[in-house]
């Protein structure tokens, strides 16, 4: 199964703050985390991309990923720094499905798409923290908000996450309850439209 | 400083033990003649000598008045011990706050700290029951609130548990016996008395049981106020009700709420009722429960009436636990189906899940893990079912519902010394007399507990 994200209606993994009553680390908080991670998304272009394009970005302490024609580039804040970002060049296709992963090991950053290394770097500080996190897929930043938005069609199949060795989350987008998708880990880390 | 911290210090001017709720807040079982105010104290019995003089005393007992005299003269009630061991034991603020704080009670603060303890005071929330008659007899359930149950016990005796589950003993020991509702009743002819110029100065009045729709004085509560020329129109009117009387009393409540309801005869109208899991598992615990008529009866009165709010109060126990997953899956459905903005309370129906403490043989603590587990699964089906952020949809499980069905699990599984193998024994004694005096199949209706169920009589054995 899939879910569709359409161009203007992005999703949110923000499950609600109950969640923090049914697990101990919420998936929303793990660019957040001071261990490793990996972070690992399924996804198909639909359409081919004109402007910059938008597959996720972590908020409010902007961390986030956005597609170009011929490109990719990797936003990030550490800690006491400036916002920062790295480019590369990549040749999009469409209707090809792409799993894009990001795995934090000690202060290494690496960025796969199809076990292929596109960006390998080191941050000197941690990377910025939020207690109110929350990952927006399809969307640079909350509609509301009418800014850095970079909307597009986009088709999610997988949204994994590692915190160390644990697998804490995993959307495949087969179940919804109530406009959200199911977490097949059982930890309640769904992610639901925003309307 | 929060709102709860300025009305403890208000309180606290007045004396350490001081606590509004004692002044506003009744529970008065006429059917019986004991009277409580709040939950926490035990109810007391209601001297007829005292009503025959004041039928005020349904609510100022010289009893209570001497708590009152305590709390007035920096002093700690003893029967007020619940709320001590919080104040004593933790950082927490203690009921007597919470309660104090509410719209019920903090505008009269000024009021009744300047009241003399002797004087008598009309309270501004108050539940009553009238009567025990009901026409079910749930398992957990006892003779003083279910005249069906009177009757079994009269017939066979108590339950031959570890104690005697049940018997009539101890409440003719203790003079709590309810009358019969064929019987004269001093306490509810005395409420009687006192009811035009309580109603008047009335916040909340919710009327339990029993069933209240087989009590006569549940309807002639309704008659009063759907025809009183001068209606307390910032009245909360909340009725119990099991919805499984005959279907022309239905009728007949939805035609009166009606009346009551469109003329704007009261601020809100909250029907309370019960449902601890699904279909003949349901059956099973509420005996004398149809589960179907009860679901149709339910979208009955939220098709009927528009802005009234349904609440589920679940006693969730032992046997809930393998049905409650659907019984979620129909409140997300109800909610969906009959949301509007009218409804006195956000929700058109709310479900409100409450662990069952007494009897101990029936509290899912007795449920090894595996069965705990699915009250996990419950919580997290309801947490699907949450509103969710950022959307326009306001129907969907509350941040409460859920938190209750957690706290649920977290309750079972936790370790307070419950007594497991002595509980699981009476458990067992208790389906098999069940299953006689009622004709029930404990086994054809849980499959789930066979295991569980045989291991604990080879034990007993």
């Amino acid at each position: 199964m899939k879910l569709e994200i359409k161009k203007g209606e992005p999703w949110v993994m923000w499950p609600d703050l109950l969640v923090g009553n049914f697990n101990d680390f919420p998936a929303n908080k793990i660019f957040d985390h001071k261990g490793d991670y990996v972070f690992t998304i399924e996804f198909e272009l639909v359409e081919q991309i004109t402007d910059k394009a938008c597959l996720f970005s972590k908020l409010p302490s902007y961390f986030g990923v956005d597609l170009r024609n011929g490109g990719i580039t990797l936003t990030y804040s550490e800690k006491d720094k400036e916002t920062d970002y790295i480019d590369a060049n990549y040749n999009w296709l469409i209707g090809r499905k792409y799993e894009l992963k990001i795995e934090k090991k000690e202060k290494n950053v690496i960025l796969t798409i199809d076990k292929f290394q596109i960006f390998n770097f080191k941050i000197e500080n941690d990377l910025k923290e939020d207690s109110d996190s929350h990952i927006i897929f399809g969307a640079g930043n909350f509609p509301k908000n009418g800014f850095n938005l970079n909307y597009f069609n986009v088709i999610l199949y997988s949204v994994k996450i590692i915190r160390d060795s644990e697998v804490i989350s995993h959307n495949d987008f087969e179940k919804f309850i109530h406009g959200k998708s199911y977490d097949i880990t059982g930890n309640c880390n769904f992610i639901h439209k925003i309307i | 400083m929060s709102n709860f911290d300025v009305t403890k210090s208000e309180l606290d001017k007045v004396g350490c033990g001081m606590c509004l709720a004692k002044w506003t807040q009744v529970t008065m079982h006429l059917h019986n003649g004991m009277t409580h105010s709040c939950h926490h104290p035990v109810p007391h019995k209601i001297p007829l000598s005292e009503i025959k003089e004041n039928p005020t005393a349904l609510h100022n007992t010289k009893y209570k008045k001497l708590a009152r005299k305590e709390m007035l003269e920096n002093k700690r009630p003893g029967e007020c011990d619940y709320c001590w061991n919080v104040e004593d034991n933790s950082n927490s603020f203690s009921d007597r706050v919470f309660k104090s704080n509410e719209s019920w009670s903090l505008p009269h603060l000024e009021e009744i700290k300047g009241l003399d303890w002797r004087a008598n005071y009309n309270p501004r929330y108050v539940e009553v029951s009238f009567s025990n008659t009901c026409n079910f007899k749930c398992a957990y359930c006892s003779p003083m609130a279910s005249s069906k149950w009177v009757e079994e016990i009269e017939k066979f005796g108590g339950y031959p548990l570890s104690y005697n589950f049940n018997n009539l003993e101890w409440l003719k020991e203790t003079g709590q016996l309810p009358y019969k509702q064929t019987e004269y009743n001093p306490y509810v002819e005395s409420f009687w008395n006192w009811w035009p110029e309580l109603y008047r100065d009335l916040h909340t009045f919710r009327i339990t049981g029993g069933e209240p729709l087989l009590a006569k004085d549940t309807w002639k509560v309704l008659d009063f106020i759907a025809e009183t020329p001068e209606p307390n129109r910032k009245l909360n009117l909340s009725i119990n009700t099991n919805l499984g009387v005959p279907k022309n009393l239905i009728n007949e409540f939805v035609k009166k709420a009606k009346k009551i309801i469109e003329e704007d005869r009261v601020n809100e109208f909250v029907i309370f009722t019960s449902c601890e899991t699904w279909g003949e598992q349901a059956e099973y615990i509420r005996f004398g429960l149809n589960f179907n008529q009860f679901l149709e009866n339910v979208e009955y009165i939220l098709q009927e009436l528009p802005k009234v709010t349904i609440n589920i109060m679940s006693t969730f126990n032992a046997l809930s636990p393998f049905g409650y997953d659907k019984l979620i899956d129909k409140v997300q459905e109800l909610k969906e189906k009959y949301q509007n903005k009218e409804r006195y309370w956000k929700s058109a129906i709310q479900l409100d899940t409450a662990y069952l403490r007494w009897p101990p043989h029936l509290s899912v603590k007795i449920l090894d893990r595996e069965h705990k587990d699915l009250i996990l699964e419950s919580a997290k089906k309801a947490f699907y079912y949450a509103t969710p952020q950022f959307t326009n949809d306001y129907f969907g499980f509350s941040d409460t519902e859920v938190q209750k069905i957690k706290r649920l699990y977290d309750f079972a599984i936790s370790d307070d010394g419950f007594e497991v193998e002595k509980n699981r024994l009476d458990f067992v004694k208790f389906v098999d007399e069940y299953d006689i005096r009622k004709g029930t199949n404990f086994l054809n209706t849980f499959p789930q507990l066979e295991n569980f169920y045989n291991e604990i009589r080879n034990k007993k054995r």
